[in-house]
């Protein structure tokens, strides 16, 4: 896959990457592997609050700064990360990436992203031993659980509340949102309840499909 | 503990856990939960470490998997972890890349009960975590305080985790 930066804008064809997240506005000269590495190690471990909370950040970096993207290029892979089947903040920079240098980009800008957490949390998992968890550090340990419990709650009710969506559909949501935890702590297996709800809901969540252009309608707001 | 769980086992559940993400959420930590701790092969309490170790890192919370894999398998499950995020998200960027007109429609049609399903696997996940804790009257006050400080006032989680820190410490030096 050639480097999308450096492919004219007239080159692009109907139907093909002419639609494609972020094809319109890109530098002249392709954007070198170390840069990208270093742009999303920076975003990575200055961000806090997942991808939406970090719009400004990104914008300041790959808009501002290197100017790899336009502001609509921005806002048009913000939206497109929502339908990769990966953490969002990553597929993000999976879809960058991939724009600005195709597979090595992707890989690249994904492996830089998630670098500093991951290397955070390996070195302080590795670093503590178990036994000082559970010893002398047991209440820390202990406290950080039930934080981290009353995080998961609070995340879960956070994800209720996000679809835009009113009435009867969002109480049909709820409801299924019910059925797969309590059908979990009752015992079915996760995957199996959430395939359920999966399939329940793409039959009684109808929402209007959204009509797909490359232009200022697909910016309007994430799809939920 | 960690001799029970193989490579490929890790990377097909972090597979797994990853397309729970559709449309945004923690699938991973859902899947995890379910199949690591809930099968024994991961302690509750190491995984809320780890958990809120990533809370408190900056950038995107999948670096869990990275200690959940130490944990598992060592070095090379850390690796098989992270490599089983990294490489299917870089092919579906490519895929969404060129199919974005036509994956968009479907994909928002599913990802919208998407969003009340995972909402359910993260409320089953806390409860997993929660009930071999045990939890008595304060700490389960703390959980709901924390709950709605996060869910319904939107207090940034590292916050949340640094708190916890703060009071564990209070009781460790007591």
């Amino acid at each position: 896959v050639p480097p999308r930066s450096t492919r004219p804008d007239s080159e692009s064809e109907p139907g093909s990457a002419e639609s494609a997240p972020g094809s319109r506005g890109q530098a002249e000269r392709p954007v070198s592997l170390l840069a990208l590495a270093a742009s999303f190690a920076r975003l990575g471990s200055t961000t806090f609050g997942g991808m939406w909370a970090a719009t400004q950040a990104l914008e300041a970096e790959l808009v501002q700064r290197t100017r790899w993207l336009t502001r609509d290029d921005l806002h048009l892979l913000l939206l497109a990360a929502n339908l990769i089947p990966a953490p969002r903040f990553i597929g993000f920079g999976g879809l960058v990436g991939y724009r600005l240098r195709g597979w090595q980009g992707s890989i690249t800008a994904v492996l830089a992203l998630i670098a500093p957490c991951a290397l955070l949390v390996l070195a302080a998992v590795a670093l503590v031993p178990s036994a000082l968890l559970a010893g002398p550090l047991a209440p820390l340990q202990r406290a950080e659980g039930i934080a981290v419990v009353g995080l998961l709650f609070g995340n879960a009710y956070q994800q209720l509340r996000a679809p835009k969506l009113g009435g009867r559909t969002r109480l049909i949501g709820i409801c299924l949102a019910l059925f797969v935890a309590l059908a979990t702590i009752a015992g079915m297996p996760l995957l199996l309840a959430a395939v359920i709800g999966f399939a329940a809901g793409a039959v009684l969540i109808k929402a209007p499909v959204p009509t797909v252009r490359a232009g200022k309608a697909d910016l309007e707001g994430p799809a939920s | 503990m960690s001799s029970s769980v193989s490579l490929v086992q890790i990377v097909l559940v972090v597979l797994l856990g990853n397309l729970f993400s559709l449309g945004g959420g923690n699938g991973p930590i859902a899947i995890v939960q379910s199949q690591w701790v809930g099968g024994g092969q991961l302690a509750p309490s190491q995984f809320a470490w780890i958990l809120a170790l990533s809370y408190i890192s900056p950038g995107p919370k999948a670096g869990f998997l990275s200690g959940v894999g130490y944990t598992l398998q060592g070095l090379p499950g850390a690796a098989a972890a992270i490599l089983a995020t990294v490489i299917p998200t870089c092919v579906a960027a490519a895929g969404v890349t060129h199919l974005f007109s036509r994956l968009r429609p479907v994909i928002t049609r599913i990802s919208l009960p998407g969003g009340f399903v995972i909402a359910g696997m993260i409320a089953a996940a806390a409860w997993g975590t929660a009930e071999p804790m045990n939890l008595h009257g304060t700490e389960l006050l703390a959980v709901a305080a924390v709950a709605v400080l996060v869910g319904w006032r939107n207090v940034d989680s590292l916050w949340i985790v640094l708190g916890a820190a703060v009071v564990g410490l209070l009781g460790w030096f007591r």
